[in-house]
């Protein structure tokens, strides 16, 4: 296939509806004027300095270690394109748009697997990939928590990096969380398409591909939400139903869901309903265990695979 | 996950909850310093409180065996209760509270009833060892806790002194009204007996010595009798009358032959009489009229002169001489022969009858009867209320003597041993000590809110919250990240070499 075939194919970022970042702060910043900043000030330094192969989109967008790192800090930076599953048969799989983030040089410190692989937290994690190949070996996880910051991100991270460590298997790090996403903030990433907008556009055009962003691993692909523009949709069950079945087939192993909080919402079930199982995450000294119980109350039927206790 | 649960884990279990009650720290340390700060705030903000203090001695001025049990001394306890009821009593609080103008502001708002209960609570009466009171009053100004102190005092002293002496005034007045009416009954007892003697002389003998000496062969006879024999009592009456008779008979020959016992008594009473009499001369050789100890030797020589005085007159009138003229012998002659002759047929009426029969008196034998249950009436009633008058004496006498140490000047029963003092300080609790207990007090509060704040709350801290709750399997433990210094603490961090092997 052609290079300009696979730019034609490539999953249009142009129906995505524009609307405004609802925080105040710097104006939204479009993926192409990023990427043409990030050329023009990569062009005024190749005439001063010596060609750097490091000194690329990641290297011009990195935040400044002691500065918070933001979604509007977070540009672009994918390096290189990749297509799979190039057939247009619907039942072999959906076709995938892979674009590779590299490593920044700073981590988020709910990486843990990255930031410390050789602690006893990763090997925690570690551990929990092997309770939940005894508990049937699900393949679609979703993970929540009872209330918001109880380490939902944190486990769903760190257990898909668990997954697919050492590439013994591929997996999809969904985030189904649509109204307070963090897993692009998390990687350090803008993603090239959002998840929500893939979502609703897989609605009316299912056979187009989806884009994904393989983070710091080739084992590791993530479905991250905008955080800017994002119109806090609700999640459409029968859509987000169709897409994890497709995903299924478009060869990941393991699916991890980020989920928003049970209480509150019926997100939860509604992506419970496609998981193979729940997985809660609770943190030491926050969590309750009237609204754990409250939570799993609501869950009802669906198949707890059980609790990680973060934290203590 | 469920079970028994042992020891080991009723321990950690324990542990949790204090390692809980450690996390609510802040809230202890809030209360801590709430308390304290509150505490120290009403330690020196509060009146300084002064406290004068008067001992007082209960003591008896004369002592109580001499006065009778009843009415000298009480019991400690009785004591101190009864005088702490009048240092309390309402009226006299009120008349103090108006001297030295005490608690103006209750008055006026409440009334003289709300300013005395308040007061009330401002005095302490505590019973020391033996009979040692002490009496103290609480107020802002040491002046006035002072004189207050002083006046309770004089007042409790007052008012005990004016107490006994309308006691005793009362009790002996008592006493003179009972005496009276009982000496009017014994005159009137005695006058029916002598009226009865005069009309049967037969008896006179019977009244006193001799009365006991044929009660004596009566009694004998009684006991000569086989037991379980029942014998006539109209046979015994006439037998007693037989006896009577034959003591008339002979009656010259035994005043000879035994000594009269009245004169005997008599002797006794004009022994005691002079004996009383030089007890008083003796005291008053050495004390005044108005002397206790001479009260009492004037009131036993006036004993004395009365109980010789009343044996004299009996023995007067038992011992009038008895006309038994030849003229009377032959009547008295004439009765016995005439009871012998009774008893005679009695007896044979009796034995034909048989031992079981009834055998009808006579009317002479009724008639003897009679008189001998009238006999036996008057002598008991003369008997009853010479007692009764005897025992009255001895309390009278007892009343008077209490009335006169009562109202004597050597009656003083309670004095101050140590007066009430000016207070330099403050009473306790001091500043320092409020503080310190309301710090204390705040600790207790503090741990018991954490404590209770730890056993209310239903947080998870570690495993064992999650699998009592048993709703799901727990997967896995992650702990907490190690701690970064405070200036390096930051969201990201530089990625790690082997971070790119994953």
């Amino acid at each position: 296939m052609s290079e300009r075939r696979r730019r034609d194919r490539r999953p249009s970022t142009k129906d995505e509806p524009a609307v405004p970042v609802p925080t105040p702060g710097p104006p939204p910043v479009s993926e192409e004027a990023a990427r043409g900043a990030a050329d023009d000030l990569r062009g005024d330094l190749r005439g001063d300095l010596k060609r750097d192969p490091l000194l690329d989109r990641t290297a011009l967008t990195m935040v400044p270690p002691t500065q918070k790192m933001t979604l509007q800090d977070a540009q672009p930076v994918i390096d290189s394109l990749e297509r799979i599953g190039e057939s247009d048969d619907p039942e072999s799989g959906p076709e995938m748009w892979v674009e590779r983030h590299r490593m920044p040089s700073r981590l988020d410190r709910r990486l843990v697997l990255l930031r410390e692989p050789d602690s006893w937290r990763s090997a925690c994690f570690r551990v929990l990939r092997h309770r939940l190949a005894e508990h049937g070996d699900p393949r679609v996880i979703a993970v929540t928590s009872a209330e918001r910051g109880e380490g939902k991100t944190t486990c769903a991270v760190n257990l898909a990096l668990a997954l697919g460590e050492c590439g013994r298997a591929r997996v999809l790090l969904v985030e189904a969380n649509l109204r307070a996403p963090s897993l692009a903030a998390l990687f350090g990433f803008t993603p090239p398409a959002c998840f929500a907008v893939q979502l609703e556009r897989h609605r009316r055009v299912p056979l187009d591909p989806w884009s994904v962003v393989e983070a710091y691993s080739p084992s590791l692909h993530v479905l991250a939400v905008r955080a800017e523009g994002n119109p806090r949709p609700l999640l459409d069950g029968p859509a987000f139903a169709c897409t994890i079945a497709a995903l299924r087939r478009g060869g990941y192993e393991y699916i991890v869901l980020d989920t928003p909080p049970v209480l509150g919402s019926a997100d939860v079930n509604l992506a419970a309903d496609s998981a193979d199982g729940v997985l809660f995450t609770t943190w030491a000294r926050r969590s309750s265990t009237r609204a754990l119980r409250r939570a799993v109350e609501q869950l009802a039927p669906a198949k707890i695979l059980g609790v990680t206790l973060l934290d203590v | 996950m469920s079970g028994a649960r042992s020891a080991r884990d009723r321990l950690d279990r324990i542990t949790s909850i204090l390692a809980r009650a450690t996390r609510f720290y802040l809230l202890a340390m809030a209360t801590v310093l709430v308390g304290g700060a509150i505490a120290v705030g009403f330690a020196f903000t509060r009146a300084r409180v002064y406290k004068s203090e008067t001992l007082i001695l209960y003591r008896e001025a004369i002592r109580s065996s001499a006065l009778g049990e009843d009415v000298g001394g009480d019991p400690a306890r009785k004591l101190g209760m009864r005088l702490r009821e009048m240092v309390l009593s309402r009226t006299r609080l009120s008349q103090i509270i108006d001297e030295f103008h005490l608690y103006t502001k209750i008055v006026n708002d409440r009334g003289h009833v709300d300013a005395v209960d308040e007061m009330r609570t401002h005095i302490a009466f505590r019973v020391r060892d033996g009979d040692t009171f002490g009496l103290s009053f609480e107020s802002d100004d040491p002046k006035l806790v002072q004189a207050v102190t002083a006046r309770l005092a004089e007042a409790l002293i007052a008012e005990n002194s004016r107490h006994r002496v309308e006691q005793a005034t009362v009790t002996k007045e008592f006493l003179d009204t009972e005496g009276e009416r009982i000496e009017a009954d014994l005159k009137q007892k005695e006058t029916e007996l002598a009226q009865f003697l005069s009309k049967h002389p037969e008896f006179a003998r019977e009244s006193s010595t001799a009365a006991a000496t044929v009660g004596s062969a009566i009694l004998a006879a009684k006991k000569a009798m086989p037991v379980g024999v029942v014998k006539d009592p109209t046979l015994l009456a006439l037998e007693r009358e037989s006896m009577r008779i034959d003591v008339r008979l002979g009656l010259s020959d035994r005043r000879k032959a035994a000594p009269p016992t009245e004169s005997k008594v008599i002797a006794e009473a004009e022994a005691e009489l002079q004996a009383a009499q030089k007890d008083l001369s003796d005291k008053l050789a050495h004390f005044t009229d108005q002397h206790p100890d001479v009260l009492v030797a004037r009131a036993r020589m006036k004993l004395a002169e009365t109980r010789l005085r009343r044996w004299t007159a009996l023995e007067s009138a038992e011992a009038r001489p008895v006309d038994v003229d030849a003229r009377e012998r032959t009547t008295l002659q004439e009765a016995l022969a005439k009871v012998t002759a009774e008893i005679a047929a009695h007896r044979l009426t009796k034995r034909k009858v048989g031992g079981a029969g009834v055998v009808q008196p006579s009317g002479n034998a009724s008639r003897i009867v009679a008189i001998e249950t009238d006999w036996t009436r008057l002598s008991r009633e003369v008997v009853e209320a010479r007692t009764r008058h005897q025992l009255l004496e001895d309390k009278l006498f007892k009343a008077s003597m209490a009335q006169s140490s009562a109202s004597s000047e050597h009656n003083a029963q309670i004095r101050i041993v140590d007066p009430a003092y000016l207070p330099t300080h403050p009473a306790k609790p001091g500043r320092i000590m409020m503080t310190a207990v309301g710090v204390i007090a705040s600790i207790g509060l503090a741990l018991a809110l954490a404590l209770g704040c730890a056993l209310l709350d239903d947080r998870i801290y570690d495993r064992v919250d999650i699998e009592r709750l048993e709703v799901m399997p727990l997967l896995a433990v992650v702990p907490r990240a190690k701690k970064q210094k405070r200036g390096l603490q930051r969201r990201t961090e530089p990625v790690p070499k082997q971070a790119g092997d994953v």
